[in-house]
């Protein structure tokens, strides 16, 4: 499997382009992403795996945001989630692109809606880089928020990406009805836990925990980041967009 | 604004390299000024007191950004300063492949060798946000400082190509390089006596390069670069044709 992100940097075939090379390549940045930070606080802040605000809040170890926000991690973590959001920004483009060159079209809803989604998910990516910025030890709430919005706007897009088929397959109407009922479902048991830790501690309580039953929030977290990692590396590929290029001054 | 224009309203029939270093020039003013008032705000005290100021005696623009919770606005309108960056050194290699009948080779190197630098360093921007002056000033001025000077690369590497540049442009593109490579001088010859002075016990340290001069320079810089966008002569727009499909 070839490195899609390196050569769609510095040697990319804008002759002829497939949009889901970049949802790809996005994909393999935010995958180093999440391994750099865990890997590095291994190394680097051991007992973070015992002991991090969210572990206290969820009673697990999310892998996609407990470690993103401890130094040195996050240095090498802003790196690779830059260069993800900047692939998914192309995605994006080329997708809305590869839907207006479509002669068949697309009605007024449905366009508007893909059009929105995307520009309102490129957004939500980019606020979704502050939880490097924001240590859950200092800003819990402002940390998970942030990562909930993610959660709702990934959500959407896909959603409206959906929506840009004419005849979409059973697999892929299967897979957008189970992500979008995930989704919603991990935002509860996140919220839920959350503000049930919160009320915990205000009444006074030294030994505040989960709420929602840990295989539960774990199944449900695990099962949305493998629906990631499947819409990111089994793309549904569309058509391949090809290109002729001339160069001049004139108008 | 470019900004808008490229990110609601882009043309897909035409690519107009330099838009991109302009819009990335826009973001980075935006970045600044939205610093610059949440910090007013916010930390007003940041301007008064901080590690920039300690060494060169003056507050640089970005001092307005470098704190909370100043840095999480800019920090938008940094992706868009690296996402603009990355699109001119892509389109502008396109273009560099396109027109390389007419370049010699090593004009043609220069400018692919300087595009893929500047997509590497430009990664710099955002990363310096992280690593405030409080965190480590060394690397926090380092990170910037190196984009000033790949960036002015980018700049020479680009009137380069230019077939026929005016006079107005040429004197542009060189005073922009030297003043790029006298701020970077300046900046580490000041942090490397603040160093020296700190370690033999002083505990106030005046800069060596004197204010008014390194200041000038600095903020000659951020004008000239503002300026770009007036002067900077375009090169050739990449008009662009689609295979077999229709624009809807």
């Amino acid at each position: 499997m070839k490195i899609k992100s390196i050569k769609l940097l510095f040697n990319p075939d804008l002759r002829k382009i497939q949009p889901e090379d970049y949802l790809r390549a996005t994909g393999e940045c935010f995958g180093l992403m999440i391994l750099s930070s865990i890997i590095l606080t291994y190394f680097f802040s051991p007992e973070l795996f015992n002991e991090n605000p969210i572990l206290n809040r969820l009673g697990y170890n999310s892998i996609f945001i407990s470690f993103l926000s401890y130094v040195p991690a996050n240095y090498i973590a802003l790196i690779f989630g830059v260069f993800g959001v900047y692939f998914a920004i192309h995605y994006n483009r080329y997708d809305l692109l590869r839907t207006r060159l479509n002669s068949s079209g697309l009605n007024s809803f449905k366009e508007k809606f893909s059009i929105y989604a995307n520009l309102t998910y490129l957004f939500s990516l980019t606020a979704f880089l502050l939880v490097i910025f924001l240590n859950p030890e200092n800003y819990p709430w402002a940390n998970i928020l942030i990562f909930i919005q993610f959660i709702f706007f990934r959500g959407m897009v896909v959603i409206a990406n959906f929506l840009e088929y004419d005849t979409p397959n059973k697999f892929y109407k299967n897979y957008v009805l189970i992500n979008s009922i995930t989704s919603l479902i991990f935002i509860s048991f996140l919220l839920i836990n959350y503000i049930n830790y919160d009320s915990c501690l205000a009444s006074g309580g030294t030994n505040c925990k989960n709420t929602i039953p840990l295989y539960l929030g774990i199944s449900i977290d695990y099962l949305w980041i493998i629906q990631g990692i499947l819409y990111t590396f089994l793309p549904f590929q569309g058509e391949s967009i090809k290109l002729q290029y001339s160069a001049s001054f004139n108008d | 604004m470019k900004t808008i224009d490229l990110i609601f309203k882009e043309k897909p029939e035409y690519i107009q390299p330099e838009d991109y270093l302009r819009a990335a020039g826009e973001s980075l003013f935006l970045m600044l000024v939205i610093g610059a008032i949440t910090s007013v705000i916010f930390v007003p005290e940041v301007f008064k007191s901080n590690p920039i100021l300690e060494r060169m005696g003056y507050n640089n623009f970005c001092v307005g950004f470098d704190m909370a919770p100043a840095t999480y606005f800019a920090f938008p309108f940094g992706i868009l300063y690296v996402y603009f960056s990355i699109q001119f050194s892509i389109y502008d290699r396109l273009r560099t492949v396109i027109v390389e009948d007419r370049l010699v080779q090593w004009k043609k190197n220069f400018s692919i060798i300087t595009n893929n630098i500047y997509i590497v360093s430009i990664i710099g921007l955002p990363l310096l946000l992280l690593v405030n002056p409080m965190v480590s000033i060394w690397a926090h001025s380092l990170l910037f400082l190196q984009i000033v000077v790949v960036r002015a690369l980018v700049v020479l590497a680009n009137y380069l190509e230019y077939p026929k540049p005016s006079s107005k442009y040429t004197i542009y593109v060189y005073t922009y390089t030297l003043f790029s490579l006298i701020g970077f001088s300046f900046a580490i010859a000041n942090y490397i006596h603040f160093d020296n002075a700190v370690a033999n016990g002083a505990s106030i340290v005046d800069p060596l390069i004197p204010v008014s001069l390194a200041m000038g320079v600095d903020y000659f810089w951020f004008f000239l670069m503002f300026l770009q966008s007036i002067i900077a002569e375009p090169g050739e727009k990449i008009y662009v044709k689609y295979n077999k499909l229709k624009l809807a």
